[in-house]
């Protein structure tokens, strides 16, 4: 789908893309890895046609398109998405105006872009917040609103560099779903950049690891997972968290003044269904104390989360394995 | 008593729509002069929308100079050209080009520094989408940067509000030549603080009207402010 040939790019000395060759195939989620400052983003730029590279040259599919120029250019790159860490929005428009964006300049008519906007919604499944300002969205919504956007022209390569950066573990988990979810219904090439391996590990096939503006590894993330590594690989790869994606369910025991409204309170910031196994409030001295057994379905991260969270309440709590 | 109050506010009207006059036709010919200049200045600058570099650094110049230049002498080097504009040299009419000219780079510079502030991730999106600069500039640019244009324009008003009423007293009328006349010339106290509040509720209700339309807009779009 996306072929590099012995690409370069050098910022004022910096050589932030050093002579990469790479294949990425139709119909799979590729992930590029690095630490901060290896190259990653630049590589990504060059994808997308947002920069020129020095040296080298850039084909989708056959066709070579590093050396287009205006209005070539410009359509060229409306066959490709992108989502970002910080998301991207306009704040002047509303959700259903910044999905329309792409289309507008395309001088798309305005009913095709309502019907497109609203199919997009739905995919995305904020048809509900049609009219609001984009500052009353939560990182996720923004993150959906941003992928719903960069979907407008039915690309065939969507780009996300580090677009789950910003984004706690339990929204992480979901922004990640519906990328895979999408991928899979409209046959997309996914380039998936990122620093955490938990999302490499969750969604992609193949994975690129770059270290100094070149490729180190270049391999199908089963076997990365599946023989020792060297050097920046196995720096990236052995601090792995695996636990930080992985839903579990998990039994509390809450003593304190808890009440009711707390555990509703947990439930809509950490977006899990809390259950109550037994539970009770006494009065003991003119104040309530109550005494719950809790199930919830969360990762590792959020758990700890929970309990920092919970404790600093002045609740005791006590991870009872179920 | 009450007739003499009468007679300053009969005094005041006719000066009153000619500095009006005189406002609007500079706020509106320094915004026709100086919103191209902004939108250059900006897009033109390293690492903006078309870098030129060298283009850019002689247009900064220019429109430093003209804005270090003192109004009074301004005005006198115009003379020239407002007569070949409106006809004449003295008058109302007259006094919009100096106005206009002297509140050009003012207006450039900000629009030029609202545009920067514009999130360049979100210009990056918007190209990634297909954008042409154009669309980039009118689409993007401008909207993301609406509140910051509107203090500004806020700014620019009230500051010609002030040289308006300076070119009065050079031949302009308005408010100006009318203190200058009386409160200066003939000691008529009155008329004079009649007129410097004529100034002042002006200065205070565009001041109004700006932060309200700022307020409408962060309203709107999901930020309160105060
Ligand atoms: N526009 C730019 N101008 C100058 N240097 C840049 C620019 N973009 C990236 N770099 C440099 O190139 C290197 C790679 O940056 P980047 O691609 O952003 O890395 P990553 O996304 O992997 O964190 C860094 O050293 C960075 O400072
Ligand atoms: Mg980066």
């Amino acid at each position: 789908m996306i072929t590099l040939r012995n690409i370069s790019k050098n910022y004022e000395g910096v050589q932030a893309v050093d002579d990469i060759s790479l294949k990425i195939h139709p119909n799979t989620v590729h992930g590029i890895m690095g630490r901060s400052g290896a190259g990653k983003s630049t590589l990504v730029r060059l994808m997308s046609l947002l920069e020129c590279p020095d040296n080298g040259e850039v084909f989708f599919n056959d066709c070579r398109v590093d050396n287009l120029k205006g209005k070539a250019l410009r359509e060229r790159r409306r066959q490709l998405g992108m989502v970002f860490q910080n998301f991207n929005l306009f704040l002047s428009r509303n959700v259903f105006s910044n999905v329309a964006y792409p289309l507008e300049i395309a001088g798309v008519d305005k009913r095709s872009i309502q019907n497109r906007v609203y199919e997009l919604l739905d995919l995305v499944e904020l048809s509900s917040k049609i009219e609001y300002p984009i500052n009353r969205l939560s990182g996720g919504q923004k993150q959906r609103i941003a992928i719903a956007r960069a979907l407008a022209h039915h690309p065939k390569i969507l780009f996300c560099d580090e677009a789950t950066s910003a984004l706690d573990p339990q929204t992480t988990l979901t922004i990640l779903q519906l990328i895979k979810d999408i991928q899979n219904r409209m046959n997309l090439t996914v380039v998936m950049i990122t620093h955490q391996m938990e999302v490499v590990k969750e969604i992609c096939a193949f994975v690129s690891i770059i270290d100094n503006g070149k490729v180190i590894k270049n391999e199908s993330v089963q076997n990365l997972f599946s023989f020792p590594h060297t050097g920046t690989a196995h720096e990236l790869i052995s601090p792995l968290r695996y636990s930080d994606v992985i839903l579990k369910k998990q039994r509390l025991h809450l003593v304190g003044n808890t009440t009711e409204d707390i555990l509703s309170r947990l439930a809509k910031i950490y977006h899990t269904n809390v259950n109550i196994v037994t539970g009770s409030i006494r009065s003991v001295n003119n104040k309530s104390v109550s005494n719950f057994i809790i199930e919830l379905t969360i990762s590792e991260g959020t758990l700890n989360t929970i309990i920092a969270d919970l404790r600093s309440q002045k609740i005791s709590i006590e991870v009872l394995h179920a | 008593m009450l007739n003499a109050a009468y007679n300053i506010l009969l005094m005041l009207i006719e000066p009153t729509l000619s500095t009006l006059y005189m406002v609007a036709g500079a706020t509106v010919f320094s915004l026709i002069l100086g919103f191209p200049l902004g939108i250059l200045l900006c897009v033109t600058s390293a690492g903006n929308l078309i870098p030129q570099i060298l283009f850019n650094k002689i247009l900064e110049k220019i429109t430093n100079i003209l804005r270090s230049f003192p109004f009074i002498i301004l005005m006198i080097i115009v003379f020239p050209l407002s007569r070949f504009i409106v006809g004449t040299s003295i008058g109302t009419a007259a006094a919009i080009v100096p106005l206009s000219i002297a509140a050009m780079p003012f207006v450039a510079r900000i629009i030029k520094s609202a545009l920067k502030e514009v999130n360049p991730e979100i210009i990056q999106a918007a190209k990634v989408m297909g954008s042409s600069n154009r669309q980039i500039i009118f689409k993007v640019m401008l909207p993301e940067a609406y509140p910051a244009l509107i203090a500004g324009i806020t700014l620019t008003i009230i500051n010609i509000i002030g040289y308006a009423a300076m070119a009065g007293s050079m031949g302009g009328g308005g408010l100006g030549d009318l203190a200058i006349r009386y409160g200066y010339q003939r000691f008529r106290l009155d008329v004079m603080i009649g007129a410097v509040l004529v100034i002042i509720i002006m200065v205070e209700f565009v001041q109004f009207l700006g932060d309200k339309m700022v307020h409408t807009i962060m309203k709107r779009r999901g930020l309160e402010i105060k």
